[in-house]
């Protein structure tokens, strides 16, 4: 239970096994490497050119898959979501043979990929020339001819649409010798075309400048409507290419999968390369250091004699301020929480693993905020399903146990307070009573109705569970020998505590009037004990006690903790009303004629689907929440490093073996 | 019924109307702040979809607990399908003003859980590990919001009506 005891041992090996003992540690997977310390000689590991190219590779590598993943068939639905891994049984991943024949399919990717810039980049340029030639299809001659008139000089250019017909006309007016032709006019330009005797031109340049003209040079020995022609059909040639392109790329996708495969392989092996950096080594060894668990050491010491010759294991202490990794490890109903203490931070070496301290709380607390048999209910086939179906690449997921026990709760949770897709069972036609028996035969109250009572029970399993937080640091003082610091500070909390409850709860007639009396008490010696001994270092009376009135002053968090468990009746009280709410909406519109009951089916399954992800999110947060600022504070302090063993880790893949028999 | 017992029902209803907008106000800036912020980091990393979709849900929730304070009321009142309930004025102001606390407690908490949660998002983007922590902290804001619906079940709960 708790935390597995790890041990730092020294490998010492000749330089001629390090490549296979490194294949064998990590095929191991348990070993925290750690950097050897600098005394030993540093090698020289500069990256080799080795590594380089496998850099370069794997940038390639990536670039390709980049672009080769659009081209690629979907996964549907939840594969989608969880079926992304390969997997890969280890002798097919470890004999990949592929590698030849996969480079010249990154080579053809790469070319590929540039084809299609090119033909795109082309594509676009003929766009954007016919959208400028576009205005001037009206023009029956070549441009080129335009300039080659002896005594008529020919102008193209845009003028402000605004006021064209002034220009026109003016024009008319003060230049007889011209003719303006408008080829082509949106709301703000016009595209016009002026034909003008040469001993006129200079009149006719004048008097467009002024009022906007901007030349526009066309070229070109086609009309520019043939123009047009001649670059559509070259685009329509291109958009083919391209297809082409695209219908090769989508082949070459196919190997996807297999590129995926090869890039875990390169990225392994680049990760093996530069592990060595950690290594020490002298001139014919090399000496890896790192923590393994205590459990594995005898295996591993026969494993390596086995199989490597010229090496050594030795247990060696870890440097004074060296402190070991933390691996929790714990039983299998537990374990799953463990996700929960490793999103918080790990414990420090010398205390307990809370995660069996708050594991059966969290259940509770999960289903509480959900209080719904039927929710309760779809979580747990959700999750089995789920497990049963994407088996391997769930294996190590802890949120899918954590949804399946949580869900186990909520049914049990939602059997006492009757709530079974809100008040479902209560719709049901009569002839079905016997499930409304059923219900109402295991329910104990109904939270609705009785809403002090859930007021009661979350308030009284805040109390037990900071309460607990308490007792766990009074073993944690006490097995390190720390008495008087168990004495002062919890212990006289939890005398406080329940003194206050004793006495309350005596004085409100729940108990009987002889509790008043030692709550009283209790409350009274507590307070004392706080105000005079809890900061036992300060020798000034006067500053000991205020700081000891200041620390009693944090009762006032006690009550706040408490409270803040209220949170369980809000968010279970939550989610059975708008289980409720659903049900009414869909039993009104069930009411409506010939489809009525379509959108009733649609509302009810819509609804209560929306109602357990909100609400399932809710439930693990706040109940998280309720751990992390209620619990642990009390006894917990973290701040340990995570045991992190040199393993296979990929991307795409998941190296697994089918289990045999 | 009387003019004054019709416009008895008013004042509670307006009571419920406030505590679902007022708390719908809160969750949609929320969810507003978070969401872009999200729609940021997704047109580089859209991959992130899933992790950050429960940040930009998160301050959603006030939204619902408004809209719980509501039917509360609404069913105090008796409102659905049951025999409306005879109100004194005083009654009415007594439901009016329990069904305020989850109305701006949820309107306020909601605005700052988005903000808190546009953080964490940025958080994810940086550190996908992290997204648990910036859950936490936005979570760590919605309590307000749980205490306002609180009050409001518990004032509501100990309002009699006949």
């Amino acid at each position: 239970m708790g935390i597995e005891a790890v041990k730092k041992i020294r490998i010492i090996a000749h330089h001629s096994v390090e490549k296979n003992l490194i294949d064998y540690l990590q095929s191991l997977g348990s070993m925290h490497l750690t950097r050897v310390a600098s005394e030993t000689p540093e090698r020289e590991l500069l990256p080799t050119e080795i590594d380089k190219r496998l850099e370069e590779g794997l940038q390639r590598l990536r670039l390709v898959i980049q672009f080769l993943t659009p081209y690629e068939e979907k996964a549907k639905g939840l594969s989608a979501i969880f079926g992304n891994r390969i997997i890969i049984p280890p002798e097919d991943y470890e004999n990949f043979d592929k590698e030849e024949e996969l480079n010249g399919v990154i080579e053809q990717a790469q070319s590929l990929e540039q084809q299609i810039h090119q033909a795109e980049a082309m594509l676009s340029n003929l766009e954007n020339e016919v959208a400028f030639l576009r205005p001037w299809s009206q023009l029956d001659e070549p441009p080129d001819t335009l300039d080659s008139f002896y005594r008529v000089k020919v102008m193209t250019g845009v003028l402000p649409a605004e006021d064209l017909d002034a220009i026109l006309s003016q024009i008319g007016g003060e230049t007889p010798l011209a003719h303006v032709d408008v080829l082509h006019a949106t709301k703000r330009e016009a595209y016009v075309c002026a034909l003008v005797h040469k001993s006129a031109e200079n009149a006719l340049v004048d008097l467009l400048q002024k009022n906007g003209f901007e030349a526009v040079k066309l070229e070109g020995t086609l009309p520019p409507s043939e123009q047009i022609r001649e670059k559509e059909a070259q685009m329509e040639t291109l958009r083919e290419t391209l297809s082409g392109y695209h219908e090769t790329a989508r082949r070459v996708a196919e190997r996807l999968q297999e590129l995926r495969v090869l890039f875990d392989i390169w990225e392994e092996r680049l990760k093996k390369s530069r592990v060595r950096q950690q290594f020490g080594a002298t001139e014919r060894t090399v000496l890896i250091e790192g923590w393994v668990p205590e459990r594995i050491i005898g295996k591993l010491r026969r494993e390596i004699d086995n199989k490597f010759q010229l090496i050594s294991l030795d247990e060696i202490e870890p440097d004074e301020d060296e402190s070991p990794p933390i691996l929790l490890k714990n039983k299998t109903l537990v374990r799953p929480f463990e996700l929960i203490t490793e999103l918080y931070g790990m414990p420090h070496a010398k205390e307990f693993d809370p995660t069996p301290f708050f594991a059966p709380f969290f259940a509770i607390f999960f289903g509480l905020c959900l209080t719904d048999a039927g929710y309760g209910l779809v979580l747990l086939v959700l999750s089995v399903w789920m497990v049963r179906k994407y088996k391997i690449l769930l294996k190590g997921s802890k949120l899918i146990w954590i949804l399946m026990i949580g869900g186990i709760f909520t049914i049990l949770m939602g059997g006492i307070t009757g709530g079974w897709f809100g008040d479902m069972v209560d719709r049901l036609p009569s002839a079905l009573n016997g499930i409304k028996d059923f219900k109402n035969a295991i329910m104990l109250f109904d939270p609705m109705k009785q809403s002090m009572i859930f007021f009661a029970i979350a308030l009284a399993l805040g109390f037990i569970q900071i309460c607990f937080g308490l007792i766990i640091k009074v073993a944690r003082d006490f097995r390190d020998g720390e008495f008087l610091d168990a004495l002062f500070d919890p212990i006289a909390w939890l005398v406080l505590l329940n003194g206050a409850v004793l006495f309350g709860l005596s004085g409100a007639g729940i108990l009987p009037p002889a509790f008043r009396a030692i709550g009283k008490w209790a409350l009274i010696a507590a307070a004392a004990a706080i105000v005079f001994f809890s900061d036992r270092e300060k020798k000034n009376p006067i500053l000991r006690v205020v700081s000891g009135i200041y620390t009693l002053y944090g009762a006032t968090s006690y009550l706040g903790d408490v409270l803040s468990y209220l949170r369980l009746l809000a968010l279970g009280l939550a989610t059975g009303v708008i289980a409720v709410v659903v049900n009414i909406i869909a039993f009104m519109v069930a009411g409506i004629p010939y489809v009525g009951w379509l959108g009733a089916v649609i509302i009810l399954l819509g609804g209560h689907a929306f109602n357990i992800a909100i609400n399932a999110l809710g439930a693990f947060v706040h109940t998280t929440r309720l751990q992390y600022v209620e619990f642990f504070p009390k006894f917990f302090e973290g701040g340990g490093k995570a045991f992190k063993p040199f393993k296979r880790e990929g991307k795409y893949t998941l190296v697994y073996e089918a289990e045999k028999g | 019924m009387d003019f004054l017992g019709s416009f008895s029902y008013a004042v509670p209803l307006a009571g419920a109307a406030l505590a679902v907008f007022l708390a719908g106000f809160g969750s949609s800036i929320g969810v507003g702040l978070a969401g872009q912020a999200a729609g940021g980091v997704l047109s580089e990393d859209p991959d992130k979809f899933g992790a950050l979709l429960i940040l930009v849900a998160l301050p959603g929730t006030q939204g619902i607990y408004g809209f719980l304070g509501g039917f509360l009321v609404i069913n105090k009142l008796g409102l659905l399908g049951g025999h409306p309930a005879h109100l004194t004025m005083l009654q009415a102001w007594q439901v009016f003003f329990a069904a305020l606390p989850v109305g701006f407690a949820g309107w306020i908490s909601g605005i700052h859980q988005g903000k808190v949660c546009a953080a964490g998002v940025a958080m994810t983007a940086k550190r996908p590990e992290t997204m648990m922590k910036g859950v936490i902290y936005g979570a760590m804001v919605e309590t307000y919001a749980i205490l306002g619906l609180l009050a409001t079940i518990l004032l509501l709960n100990g309002i009699k009506l006949s």
